[in-house]
């Protein structure tokens, strides 16, 4: 296995995109991500405040993979905003992987608003351990 | 999608006027995805009675925050540990901050300390701070 194919290279951002526009004025924020490659899995972490575990969605379409999580926020009712940074919005991510990913063994995790995607490695390409015996 | 430039707030305060443009360009750039900012980005709320703050603390241990209030200054103030990745891991992408942070607000009102209220949910910290009895406005009655 090559490094190029091993790594994770962020997909082009049209993959979600496109050419077509959106049909809801919601805000879409990249989520700030960790990736990295243990020896039995790729692992992805995403920042994603305000996101609970129904409003996430992970997808695999061949060798991409989107995140998307829809963040709500409810604005207190009888105030008055004063000062404002971020709002309701969705975090979308797509990276392409290489294609040894076991696609059944993926698990994804959200807490504290921290999504944590783990990418076990297919069998075929793990390291293995080749023990050479003496005649 | 071109910055509205408001010509009463130019003659006020130029400086933040400048500020605000070059935020709205910066959002104008990088398609309204992704502005850099302070952490934590911080929304703030507030009526005659009591302010309320939100905070983006993602992965931030509850028991790691400190809030502290003086007069009508909130100072938000904390660590992110970083996550564990061991030492043979290759790491291809590290975009996630670690480390200390504080964040100091300036509140419309001197604010009660004792009934301050914190909740940590989802990665977001919500703050209620009823505004203390001294900094109420008060109703003078004029005597004839």
């Amino acid at each position: 296995m090559t490094m190029e194919n091993k790594e994770v290279q962020k997909a082009q951002t049209q993959a979600v995109e496109g050419n077509a526009e959106r049909m809801e004025r919601r805000p879409v924020y990249l989520p700030a991500t960790d990736v990295y490659e243990r020896d039995d899995a790729l692992v992805v972490v995403a920042d994603m405040p305000g996101v609970t575990e129904k409003d996430i969605e992970i997808n695999l379409d061949n060798d991409v993979l989107t995140l998307t999580g829809r963040a709500e926020f409810a604005e207190p009712a009888g105030f008055d905003a004063l000062y404002g940074e971020f709002e309701a919005g969705q975090y979308e991510r797509v990276f392409t992987l290489s294609e040894d990913v076991d696609r059944e063994g993926i698990k994804a995790t959200i807490k504290n608003g921290v999504l944590r995607v783990t990418l076990p490695k297919s069998e075929k390409v793990k390291p293995r351990k080749i023990t050479v015996q003496a005649e | 999608m071109w910055p509205v430039m408001n010509r009463w707030e130019l003659e006020t305060d130029p400086f933040r006027e400048l500020q605000q443009w070059q935020r709205q360009m910066n959002r104008l750039f990088d398609g309204g995805r992704s502005v850099s900012r302070a952490f934590p980005a911080v929304n703030l709320w507030g009526n005659a009675d009591e302010v309320r703050v939100a905070a983006e603390l993602p992965g931030v241990d509850p028991g790691k925050i400190d809030l502290t209030v003086t007069g009508n200054t909130l100072t938000i103030e904390g660590e992110r540990v970083p996550e564990a990745a061991g030492e043979q891991d290759v790491v291809y992408r590290q975009e996630r901050a670690n480390g200390r942070f504080l964040r100091t607000l300036r509140l419309p009102f001197e604010v009660d300390n004792d009934k301050i209220e914190a909740l940590y949910e989802n990665g977001i910290l919500r703050i209620t701070l009823p505004r203390s009895e001294e900094s109420k406005p008060r109703k003078i009655q004029v005597q004839a």
